[in-house]
């Protein structure tokens, strides 16, 4: 259905409801406006938007929220729609500082083009001053209210689309201004859309700010690093300088979404980072600096003569998906094929993998790419987990468009009340540590094997009403699109065999939690039934003698570091191979310094499906190399494949495919189930056996890690900008429970597990069940990672004002 | 958070907010319900009060000032057992409604938003009360007084007080 209409005497249509703006820009005709964001509901506050009908001349109408309708004969430059525009520019500038010299905004403010554009040169009008607030408190956005000319953009997109509600419109009529309650520093998501929809000076980003011009700076397009959603972004170059990141605009020419860690965590790489000059060696003499020659010399020989003694199983890799997807084949290519390792694992990609990876055995294809059109086009989205737009935060806003659509239903099915289970129309609320059994005991009662009444909800703690209408939902006839989200450190097999068993009547099937390029690794054959569990407990056996880190650190994404750090110092070599130094470095024979994703070319896999070839966008460090390139060089070196390796058998048997090996390798504890880290085949067992122990008066509460919005990725903890609004290890506790305490918002607690004890800084949230406790920013806290296990979803704990126990 | 609520208003009257919040604790649509209710406790909606009526009922404390901040029914300062509204509107401005505020306040001993030290007034400007016949009007308590001229203020009062 279309409307025809006239805009300055051109013939043009727009869909049936679009607006008279919208028919505008269709037919290339401009309309000045200021309130209006395409990305939210239209307000009408500005009123230059105004445009006449030729048939009812003198009657001005505010284009950017009237529907077009048939037959109408615009025009948007006649004298009277002028004037009008004109004088309402007036009686905007009447609170308008003209401090443009000052102004962070100059060069790309909406009502400094506009001033100039109607040629506004008097300011005729006076009035006295309303009180306007100022921050400069606030870290990463500053406030300067004087500037605001009320628009509304920022208070409607914090609300509507990020879902936040941090600014509000303040007081009424002359002495209204926008603002948090009690002019307090904001304590938000620090996503930035309100930056990104203020038209003028008044919320600017202040990593920006006094650092250079705006029309200096060249845009240059990639990826962010910081999740696998890989948003688009601009880096805005001031030479090869970095000096912000913003979003290219969208299909409307507003800037697409992002979030705070890709708007505000660059500095991760460029500026304030500390990224290594060179490689070093580590022996008995202890740490040295080394040329490049050296160091790939002496790893290719270690390399060679480990694999040589004990064969290519004796090397495990773990990789953090930094690599491009060439790079990933390399890396495949030199490990699997030619030493013959079996395992190549991630850390901070390995609830994702494992998703990945049990998908792929269950589904008869992998599942297909999930555009976010996709998600938007399916009537009941169903969440499997936690944490969904904690991983990858652009899907706060993105799931709130899909709620705007009519009759949308969203379905999450989490232990710990995250950003979308609040929102959820459906939220099924499931005990910690038992959301594992729980999606077993589901599958088996959608497929008829139990009867849904029968499913054991009061054990689990789930509402029997909410489930029948789950399970109805589940066969009723809308599409739906699964989201399949990874816990922090346990394995999530339950959720994806349910993902997996829906196949024939679910869309789409998105697995999340995957860092920048890991479905592209997948895709490369990095798939493996193996994870850091499994090699941890062969390098305690001595069946792993080497350990190659590619980007990752275990001492920092693991679980119990102890255990980690005994494991690391029993191996033969630990080669380390990252941009950054952190922990691990330290403990390595051998450090690599390699280059960053924007500094070298090639092509990302989001984990949404969609292929991008990025270009080289910044200069590397001078004395950091490519990944592949190293892997390629230590090859050369070797020569040929080091000989007569007993696990060469099982990678030459293997597809090239992104398959998974037929069986596990020799030596997997899939093969050894004594030692109890093996697949559970009963499903429902292994609920029980990963879940949770049960607290005890002594630990009252059930403690669960998840992830942050601030990013736990290895990259993102390099981000000072992040770092500062974590604030170190954080614990959020229910309302009652804190009162019941008599804690104090943001005041330092203990928390300890029965594992170790670790200072954190406690917030309390509405709607989190008693008793449940939420552990924020474990990842890169050697303290936090003490206190929890590996594969379980919650660790009793107890949490109070007193020193550690 | 409570504890400071606590010293500030006295147990009972935080029992009874938490007792207003709970009822409307699943309904956040009904905010202004339960700042109107919980003013009636407390006389005034300071901003700790109101974090801590958006913290238990899961809402952005930002909304609930813009309510609060909205209406000039609520009060973010502390008031008076009485508090003396005098009208501002067109009609009651341009019957000296100005000069009428000047000597309630003169009288009282108090600027806008202050307290009389005995707690018994506090004075604030309304605009337009709907009774622009009885110009100038202004409310005291719960009693309006109508056609009041600045030479009379004592009298109005006197007769408010008693
Ligand atoms: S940064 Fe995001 S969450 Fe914070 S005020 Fe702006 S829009 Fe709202
Ligand atoms: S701060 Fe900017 S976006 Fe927000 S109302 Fe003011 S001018 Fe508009
Ligand atoms: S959602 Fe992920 S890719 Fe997008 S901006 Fe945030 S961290 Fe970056
Ligand atoms: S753009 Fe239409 S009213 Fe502001
Ligand atoms: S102006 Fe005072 S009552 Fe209307």
């Amino acid at each position: 259905m279309y409307v025809k209409l006239k805009i300055n005497g051109i013939e043009t249509t727009v869909p049936k409801g679009g607006t008279i703006l919208a028919a505008a820009k269709a037919a290339s005709v401009y309309i000045p406006t200021l309130c209006h964001d395409p990305r939210v509901a239209p307000t009408g506050a500005c009123r230059l938007c105004v445009v006449e009908d030729r048939r009812r001349p003198g009657q001005l109408i505010p284009s950017c929220f009237t529907p077009a309708r048939d037959g109408m004969d615009i025009v948007t430059d006649s004298p009277v729609v002028t004037a009008a525009i004109r004088e309402q520019l007036k009686l905007i500038l009447i609170n308008h500082p003209l401090d443009c010299p000052v102004c962070d905004k100059a060069g790309e403010c909406v009502l400094q083009e506009l001033v100039i554009r109607y040629g506004i040169v008097e300011a005729p009008y006076t009035l006295e001053a309303p009180f306007r607030p100022v921050d400069r408190e606030s870290p990463l956005i500053e406030r300067d209210m004087t500037r605001c000319v009320l628009c509304g953009r920022c208070v409607r997109i914090c609300a509507e689309l990020q879902g936040k509600g941090e600014l509000e419109f303040m007081r009424r009529g002359y002495g209204t201004y926008v603002d948090t309650d009690g002019s307090r520093a904001l304590d938000c998501d620090f996503c930035g859309l309100c930056i990104s929809a203020c038209p003028v000076g008044a919320l600017t980003d202040k990593l920006f700010k006094n650092t250079t011009r705006p029309w200096k700076l060249e845009r240059r397009e990639t990826a962010c690093l910081h999740c696998g959603l890989d948003c688009r972004i601009y880096l805005n170059m001031e030479g090869e300088i970095l000096r912000r990141v913003t979003a290219p605009p969208d299909k409307d020419g507003a800037e697409e979404l992002l979030c705070v860690r890709g708007r505000f965590g660059w500095r991760a790489a460029a500026g304030a980072v500390r990224r290594p000059p060179g490689p070093w060696l580590r022996d008995a003499r202890g740490r040295r600096d080394a040329t490049w020659e050296e160091a790939l010399d002496f790893a290719s020989r270690r390399l060679a003569e480990i694999a040589g003694e004990r064969g290519g199983g004796a090397v495990a890799v773990l990789t953090a998906d930094l690599l491009t997807t060439e790079e990933a084949a390399v890396a495949r290519g030199f490990f699997r094929t030619f030493l013959g390792s079996h395992d190549i694992a991630s850390l901070q990609a390995a609830g994702y993998r494992r998703l990945m990876d049990q998908l792929d055995r269950m589904l008869p294809s992998p599942p297909p790419p999930a555009s976010q059109e996709d998600l938007l086009a399916a009537d009941v989205l169903l969440v499997l987990g936690g944490g969904a737009a904690e991983w990858h935060p652009v899907l706060k806003p993105l799931i709130n468009r899909y709620r705007q659509g009519e009759g949308k239903e969203l379905i999450v099915i989490s232990s710990w009340p995250d950003y979308l289970f609040e929102r959820a129309t459906l939220p099924v609320a499931v005990a910690p540590g038992h959301l594992e059994g729980f999606m077993a005991e589901l599958q088996a009662a959608l497929e008829g094997r139990e009867v849904a009444s029968g499913l054991d909800a009061s054990r689990r703690g789930i509402d029997v009403g909410r489930l029948a209408r789950l399970v109805s939902l589940l066969q009723g006839q809308g599409e739906i699109a699964v989201l399949v989200v990874p816990d922090l450190y346990a394995r999530g097999d339950a959720r994806a065999a349910l993902a997996a068993s829906l196949h024939h009547r679910v869309q789409r099937i998105l697995p999340l939690g995957g860092q920048f390029n890991s479905r592209g690794a997948l895709s490369a054959g990095f798939a493996s039934p193996r994870d850091f569990q499994d090699i941890l407990a062969d390098i305690e056996m001595g069946r792993i003698r080497s350990l190659y880190l590619i980007g990752e650190d275990p001492l920092e994404d693991f679980p119990d570091p102890q255990r980690v750090r005994a494991a690391l110092s029993r191996l033969d070599l630990l080669i380390c191979q990252a941009p950054y130094a952190t922990t691990a470095a330290e403990a390595a024979h051998v450090f690599l310094p390699t280059v960053l994703p924007w500094e070298k070319e090639g092509s990302v896999l989001a984990v949404t499906g969609q292929r991008r070839h990025l270009r080289k966008v910044m200069t590397a460090p001078p004395g950091a190399r490519g990944d592949g390139e190293i892997l390629e060089e230590l090859r050369r070196m070797m020569g040929d494949p080091p000989a007569n390796l007993p696990g060469r058998v099982a990678a030459v048997g293997e597809t090239g495919s992104s398959g998974s090996p037929a069986a596990p390798p020799p030596g997997s504890p899939a093969a050894t189930a004594a030692g109890g880290r093996g697949f559970p085949e009963d499903r429902t067992s292994e609920a029980n056996a990963v879940g949770a122990e049960a607290p005890s008066p002594a630990f009252p509460f059930l403690l669960v890690p998840v992830p942050s919005l601030f990013g736990d990725g290895l990259v993102s903890r390099q981000s000072p900008e992040l770092a500062g609004l974590k604030g170190g290890l954080g614990v959020v506790m229910n309302n009652d429970d804190f009162a019941a305490l008599n804690l104090k918002d943001r005041e330092t607690v203990w928390v300890a597990t029965p594992y170790g004890a670790a200072p954190a800084r406690v917030r309390a949230l509405a709607r989190i069940r008693p008793g449940t406790a939420l552990l924020l920013h474990a990842p890169g806290n050697p303290e936090g990672l003490s206190l929890l296990r590996s594969d379980v979803a919650a660790v009793p704990a107890a949490i109070g004002r007193k020193e550690a126990p | 958070m409570r504890n400071e609520l606590v010293e500030m208003f006295t147990e009972e009257k935080m029992t009874a907010v938490d007792a207003i919040i709970e009822r409307h604790r699943d309904n956040p649509g009904e905010l202004l319900m339960v700042l109107v209710e919980v003013q009636d406790i407390t006389r005034y909606l300071p901003v700790e009060l109101q974090r801590y009526i958006a913290w238990r009922m899961g809402i952005p404390a930002s909304r609930v000032y813009g309510v609060a901040s909205f209406y000039s029914y609520f009060s973010l300062a502390p008031r008076g057992r009485k508090v003396v509204k005098v009208c501002t509107g067109t009609a009651c401005y341009v019957k000296r409604a100005g000069e009428i505020k000047e000597r309630l306040k003169q009288r009282l001993g108090l600027s806008e938003g202050e307290v009389s030290a005995d707690g018994e007034f506090s004075i604030e400007e309304v605009r337009c009360l709907g009774a622009c016949g009885l110009a100038p009007v202004a409310v005291i308590g719960e009693e309006t007084f109508g056609l009041i001229n600045p030479d009379n203020v004592e009298e109005i009062l006197e007769k408010a007080s008693s």
